[in-house]
């Protein structure tokens, strides 16, 4: 069930209705069993699977205690999951290449269960914030249950915290604002995703659909300018969504993206960049590594361990490892430059930050290449391509993507500090319903009706 | 002051409701849809039809067959005073020309008679038409709110019902792409839009058919299609497919809904006046294959329907220029054919 199909709508609209009536343990209860049939609608069986999940890692949780042992097992299991259904057969292919035998006998036919790398994460963190005494186990399973489950954030993230949910059953946030901050967050989602991701998605899917031996560099630039709008669009847009309907629901989750695109170096990218995947890695692989207290060499190979293993997570492809090692190296290397130039030189003055803007910008959308190219061979094509300018091309590709562009940064410029977002949707009278019409109407003209386009997180 | 955000909701979709009714189901934006475009074409299409002169004439409807097989200029020369007007529009179905005339004709007494082309009538093709939501981009500047119901429960599938339902009501979602091509070429557009429809009605009118011809084309006693060296490389699949689908004798149930539905509301509309239904010449090698007497529910309206051999002298390579349209002198023998048929008829 997406949030762009018509279905989801009167879904939510009916959850939201129950839970408005219900109060304490019922209103869980409703919850619990709506997000087990919105899982459902995909694939009923997998429901049995996540269900299974949730049972092991509540029952985990009432035995770890300070046990080091049980951690280990429940984190061990908790990864044997995930590395079967999602990693499988991208080992044995892998291994196959290495070894020179042939796969083909021990190829599974694998259904990857949706959301399976978001709830890992989530009951990882909970029995590791359990063991480290950061959190009580909760002894309501039906509260377990929907930390893992609840449906708006189920299939994509936010990846929440338990320290962070689980007061917020007890003392649910209903409140008029919320509803209104939660109407903001669901329109600016769908324009994000419906109007600009997916109008977006054909221009970069023709491209990466279809290399040839040799591509030209309008069409190359244009692909990765396309791609690297369209990612952002597409997951930002499902987190706000996401975080709209769950604050409609009495949930107030974290913000997964601030802006990223206007960071000025690498490392602030990745602050702002799905902030709840970069501050699990942080939290629960990179400081356990030792983060930055063991010296420079050991900080640099922590970096690529983190973000080549947050590569894998995105997906069992070398690409995905590489596009990770590839911003381990740059955030090393930021930390490298960062030692001897000064805070005060002129590249940190105030008239390079766009320069610093655009720099990261291309940075980080030369990485988008070995995140959509199918494999190596056509990230190398597209790489080539950037710098193989040809006589007649077609600059007429540019035009989506660079409009696209300039809008995003003039109504940033218009929204500084998003002062102009609340002041359209906040308080009561008359200004809401038309802030409201008019985002509707835009969604009504300018989204891509014609072919339902997945978000590209539901892959993770 | 709205204090309660649940109406400030409300309130909110219904607002969006009405400014798209203001914009879209006004005519405001209708003037400027692209013309050559489906909706623009219907819509430019009832702009230069209804007026007054037209009072009387005898339209006839159909598709891309009418638009390149009939000549009403041919038509008017021999008629003996009596103004025919060609309201063949590519692409379009019985559903569409249901709409189309209820438009442009709203009191069914604004044409002396109405002349309908069927494409075959044991229908060969497999395309379940109940579902064709290309009916809809057509439909798209002429639907009103309460079509919602008929038109959404006139398709089959669920998904081809709510996209009814959602052009009906919210008409930017059928214009979007035209929108969007407004917005990034303006001038083009401005520019498209003034005069365009009244030169293409005009072009029509003086339009003399397609030269070219399938001429030698031919079946060989294995049944297997024999081609003169002037056929043009990329119609001999498509006189492949045609010949292996000519063969098809599936009377199928969908059609006959269709047919009872769509026709059927279209014979209730002219019930009193003189509507007629006649076979288009069938395709380039059907003189192979006997034409079929009306059945099923043609031969239940309450319409003239013509024999179904009146026209298959036309159905020769020789009087096309593709698997499914007459050429210029398929035309000019067609349309004279029919006008000798239909005049006797009005008397």
């Amino acid at each position: 069930m997406l949030f762009t199909s018509l279905i989801y709508w009167p879904f939510f609209l009916l959850v939201a209705l129950l839970c408005g009536l219900a109060r304490g343990r019922l209103r869980v209860l409703i919850l619990v069993v709506a997000s087990l049939l919105f899982y459902a609608y995909w694939n009923t069986l997998l429901v049995w699977a996540l269900l299974g999940f949730t049972v092991f890692n509540y029952l985990m949780s009432l035995v770890i205690g300070r046990s080091r042992a049980l951690l280990a097992l429940s984190i061990a299991a908790d990864l044997a999951v995930l590395g079967f259904f999602k990693y499988y057969n991208f080992l044995v292919a892998s291994a196959a290449g290495l070894f020179g035998f042939s796969a083909e006998p021990f190829i599974l036919n694998i259904v990857l269960p949706v959301a399976v790398s978001f709830y890992t994460f989530e009951a990882i963190s909970y029995n590791v914030d359990i063991y480290r005494g950061d959190v009580q186990p909760r002894k309501s399973f039906l509260d377990f249950a929907l930390f893992l489950s609840l449906f708006p954030h189920l299939t994509a993230g936010p990846i929440i915290r338990p320290s962070n949910f689980f007061p917020q059953i007890d003392h649910g946030k209903h409140s008029d604002a919320g509803v209104r901050w939660g109407v903001l967050q669901i329109v600016k989602g769908l324009i994000k995703k419906m109007v600009f991701a997916d109008n977006l998605a054909p221009v970069s899917t023709q491209f990466f659909g279809h290399i040839g031996s040799s591509p030209d560099a309008v069409s190359a630039w244009a692909a990765v300018l396309a791609f690297g709008l369209q990612i952002y669009c597409d997951f930002a847009g499902y987190t706000d969504i996401a975080r709209g309907c769950s604050r409609i629901l009495g949930f107030d989750f974290p913000s997964n993206f601030e802006r990223p695109y206007l960071s000025a170096d690498i490392a602030e990218f990745w602050r702002r960049w799905h902030i709840s995947l970069s501050t699990w890695l942080r939290d629960y692989l990179y400081i356990p590594l030792g983060g930055n207290r063991r010296g420079a060499a050991r900080t640099y190979l922590n970096l690529l361990i983190v973000m080549g293993l947050g590569g894998l997570w995105h997906g069992a492809s070398w690409n995905f490892v590489v596009w990770g090692l590839y911003h381990g190296v740059l955030l090393a290397a930021h930390r490298f430059t960062s030692g001897f130039v000064s805070r005060a030189s002129f590249w940190y003055s105030r008239a390079m930050v766009p320069v610093r803007v655009a720099f990261t910008f291309l940075l980080v959308n030369l990485g988008w290449i070995l995140f959509r190219a199918p494999d190596f061979h056509a990230s190398l094509l597209t790489l080539k391509a950037l710098f193989a300018f040809r006589h007649g091309a077609d600059y007429s590709l540019l035009l989506l993507p660079a409009l696209l562009l300039a809008i995003s940064l003039a109504w940033c410029l218009a929204d500084r500090g998003r002062k102009l977002q609340h002041y359209l949707f906040e308080g009561g009278g008359l200004r809401f319903p038309l802030s409201f019409a008019t985002s509707l109407l835009l969604i009504e003209i300018f989204a891509k009706t014609d072919i339902a386009i997945p978000f590209i997180y539901f892959r993770f | 002051m709205i204090k309660n955000p649940w109406l400030q909701i409300l309130y909110g979709v219904l607002l969006a409701l009405l400014l798209d009714g203001l914009l879209f189901h006004s005519g405001i934006y209708a003037r400027y849809l692209d013309p050559r475009s489906t909706a623009g074409e219907l819509h430019g299409l009832l702009t230069v039809a209804k007026p007054k002169e037209m009072r009387g004439a005898v339209a006839v409807v159909g598709d891309s067959r009418i638009a390149e097989g009939f000549s009403a200029k041919l038509a008017d020369a021999m008629g003996g005073g009596v103004r025919f007007v060609n309201l063949g529009i590519p692409g379009t179905t019985p559903r569409v020309w249901h709409y189309f005339l209820r438009e442009l004709d709203p009191d069914a007494r604004r044409f002396s008679a109405v002349v309908i082309m069927l494409p075959n009538y044991d229908e060969t093709s497999k395309e379940n038409f109940n579902d064709r939501t290309l009916d809809l981009s057509y439909l798209a500047p002429i639907l009103r709110y309460g079509d919602a119901a008929p038109v959404a429960g006139s398709f089959d599938s669920r998904d081809a019902r709510s996209r009814a339902l959602l052009f009906t009501f919210l008409r930017g979602v059928a214009y979007k792409q035209d929108i969007l091509d407004f917005i990034l070429h303006p001038a083009e557009r401005l520019k498209n839009v003034n005069g365009y429809i009244e030169k293409r009605w005009r072009a029509i009118y003086d339009y003399p058919g397609r030269p070219d011809s399938l001429e030698g084309v031919s079946v060989d006693s294995a049944g297997r299609l024999r081609f003169p060296a002037s056929i043009k490389p990329e119609l001999k699949p498509l006189l492949q497919t045609y010949l292996a689908e000519m063969h098809y004798d599936e009377r199928l149930q969908h059609h006959e809904r269709y047919r009872a539905l769509w026709l059927g509301r279209i014979a209730e509309r002219y019930r009193n006046s003189r509507l007629f239904i006649f076979q288009i010449p069938r395709g380039p090698l059907h003189y192979l294959k006997p034409a079929v007497a009306p059945f099923g529910v043609l031969a239940k309206l309450e319409a003239n329907v013509l024999p179904a051999d009146a026209f298959t002298a036309f159905e020769r390579p020789g009087f096309f220029f593709d698997q499914l349209h007459l050429n210029a002198r398929g035309r000019e023998g067609f349309s004279k054919a029919l006008v000798a048929r239909i005049l006797p008829l009005l008397k």
